[in-house]
């Protein structure tokens, strides 16, 4: 009778056990195609679905490192969506649960980043790297956030760094690189990644920066022509057309070309000031001093209290005296 | 060729119709007349003199400050200091590396200080009345600039000590290096006076915080003050040390807003939160000294170029 009793007993605690494990393996396979499903959704590019997906998920039930992979899909959706605030608010909340998680901690740090909090950034990439030192993003994270912050020195150490941790061979590394020790001041490791990294990838950019180097060491002839090739490589770019003018408006022999390529961008544009002020250094070159006071007045006109403004202003109290 | 070559800028200005902002514009005017200015011979532009504040240890903000001034391209023809700032100037007209003068901000002993800054030297100092000496650290000023003059400088250099007896102002600008820079930093109060030619030499800070008019004498035209922010905690002192900090402090404060006007561009570092004896926090110093620097470069380029706008244009 007892006997009978216990063998009922154990055989539905038995039943209970299997129905729960299956329940639960059920439910962990469901929660694996989930997440297989919204990081395809993910990589298509849908980020809505992704993050409505990833929401869906059974936060209290799933896994620790399930949980965290959602998390991180719905910021990363949210980053590729531009919409930083509600990035930052997900990986916050993940963190709530995982503090001292790098992964997290990576994905806010770009956030940070991209969101111009470039200290908050700094702070997290430091501590990703106090834990671990060659962690490669961390590194070439916090090399853009010193480069951005202007603290130029440390972020080529960091660069450097990261170059040597991966061997990478992204343009986009190398011209950063470049761009810091050029603007730390240094001229020839510049260059040289410069060159560097326009051999992996040709860009305008990397060639106007190529050509500052020169006109920095003084290269005067070369860095002309190298601006000269940049602006052909990309003839929309405001930037290095007017750089270019400025750099022949500068020189007395060039200053004609200067003059006229000041004249072709202020027939579009009749107020800009630095074209006018490329109107007022090539007169000057020129000999034209009347011209040249006539310009700055006209910049003086329009009312502005930027550098250019100032300086014409200067320029005419200084004429006056 | 070129009337092939001015089609294609019209054809491209033609399709472009994006203008850019007037920050854009400001920017490559300045960096374009920055990099010519920087490229000037010394004798075709003013000369730019540089002066560092006292501050105590907070004045290793200085460090971070010279720093980026040095990544910038500027040129320095002339620096003064007083104190901290003569310290950090000294080594810096000295040619000390970056490095290195990080690596003190971090690891300068106390001890390097006096050879008193101990149990004995305390007991004296209370029980005697007896201030400690400053003679090693004037040895220390000494290994790390190996015991050059003012006049072996890479750069010129004057720094500013007081009389205690007469109240005059003492300008060191020859002779040893370190005797000055020990002059210049010894506070009253805590520090013996430095016995020198029948003078009695306290901390330059008492009669001149921020010697722009040194630097301005020596033959600079264009004056860039860094001022180490002094103590604005509004805490009232606990100690008979922070009694004599502070009323360091608002004299220099004082002195300072004189000194501002004289010069034509000053850098604030507001460390004002970091105690004059703090050695945890020089570090910090300076690193709030190089982001503060950084933050008022645009404007300090702007400012020199348009004091020079003759010289870049001639």
């Amino acid at each position: 009778m007892y006997l009978n009793r216990i063998l009922v007993l154990i055989s539905f605690l038995f039943l209970t056990l299997n129905t729960n494990a299956f329940l639960g393996l059920e439910k962990r396979s469901e929660q694996k195609e989930l997440l297989a499903k919204a990081r395809a959704e993910f990589a298509a590019g849908n980020y809505q679905e992704t993050i409505k997906l990833m929401k869906d998920f059974t936060l209290k039930d799933a896994p620790k490192r399930r949980i965290k992979r959602a998390y991180d899909l719905i910021a990363k959706s949210y980053i590729a969506m531009q919409e930083y605030d509600k990035a930052l608010l997900t990986l916050n909340e993940a963190l709530e649960f995982y503090p001292k998680d790098l992964d997290l901690r990576l994905s806010l740090a770009e956030v940070y980043f991209l969101c111009d909090l470039n200290s908050r950034a700094i702070e997290e990439y430091t501590y990703i790297l106090e834990q671990d030192k060659n962690n490669a993003k961390a590194n070439l994270g916090l090399a853009r956030a010193m480069l951005k912050e202007g603290v130029y020195g440390k972020a080529c150490n960091y660069f450097k760094q990261y170059v040597d941790l991966t061997d990478t061979k992204d343009a986009s590394v190398y011209y950063d690189y470049a761009k810091s020790h050029y603007l730390a001041n240094n001229f020839a490791p510049a260059l040289e990644l410069a060159l560097i990294s326009f051999e992996h990838e040709p860009s305008a950019d990397t060639k106007l920066l190529i050509a500052k180097i020169y006109r920095s060491q003084n290269k005067i002839d070369k860095a002309i022509q190298t601006i000269r090739d940049a602006w052909l490589m990309d003839i929309n770019k405001e930037d290095t057309f007017l750089t270019y003018a400025l750099w022949l408006a500068y020189d007395k022999k060039t200053a004609d070309q200067g003059l006229e390529m000041a004249w072709d961008y202020l027939s579009n544009h009749p107020k800009n000031r630095l074209a006018l002020f490329i109107e007022y250094v090539s007169y000057t070159r020129l000999g034209k001093n009347k011209k040249a006071q006539e310009t700055l007045k006209e910049i003086e006109s329009l009312g502005g209290k930027g550098f250019i403004d100032t300086l014409a202003h200067k320029l005419l109290e200084n004429t006056k005296s | 060729m070129k009337k092939l070559f001015f089609c294609l800028v019209i054809l491209c200005l033609a399709i472009n119709s994006f203008a850019l902002s007037a920050k854009e514009e400001d920017t490559i005017a300045r960096d374009f007349l920055w990099r010519e200015f920087v490229l000037l011979p010394k004798e075709k532009r003013p000369q730019i003199g540089v002066t560092l504040s006292a501050g105590g240890l907070r004045g290793f903000s200085h460090v971070g400050t010279m720093d980026v001034l040095m990544q910038s391209g500027l040129p320095i023809d002339y620096m003064t200091g007083t104190s901290m700032g003569c310290i950090v100037g000294a080594l810096f007209s000295a040619g000390v590396s970056r490095e290195r003068m990080r690596n003190l901000a971090s690891d300068l002993p106390l001890s390097a200080l006096s050879s008193d800054l101990n149990l004995i030297g305390a007991l004296k100092f209370l029980l005697n009345d007896r201030l400690f000496s400053s003679e090693k650290f004037q040895k220390f000023i000494d290994s790390e600039i190996g015991g050059v003059y003012y006049e072996d400088l890479n750069i010129p250099f004057a720094c500013v000590s007081a009389d205690i007896k007469t109240g005059e102002k003492i300008v060191f600008d020859s002779g040893p290096v370190a005797r000055g820079v020990r002059a210049s930093m010894n506070l009253p109060g805590i520090f013996a006076p430095v016995e020198y030619r029948q003078r009695f030499l306290v901390d330059g800070g008492v009669v001149d915080y921020m010697p722009v008019d040194i630097v301005r004498e020596m033959g600079a035209d264009w004056v860039l003050a860094v001022f180490a922010l002094p103590d604005y905690s509004q805490n009232v002192p606990s100690t008979i040390m922070g009694y004599v900090l502070r009323t360091a402090d608002l004299r220099g404060a004082y002195l300072t807003t004189n000194a501002e006007k004289n010069a034509n561009f000053v850098i604030t570092s507001r460390v004002g939160d970091i105690k004059a004896t703090d050695t945890k926090q020089t570090l910090r110093a300076v690193e709030i000294g190089a982001k503060d620097t950084i933050k008022a470069l645009a404007a300090l380029k702007e400012n020199l170029l348009l004091f020079s706008v003759d010289y870049v244009f001639k």
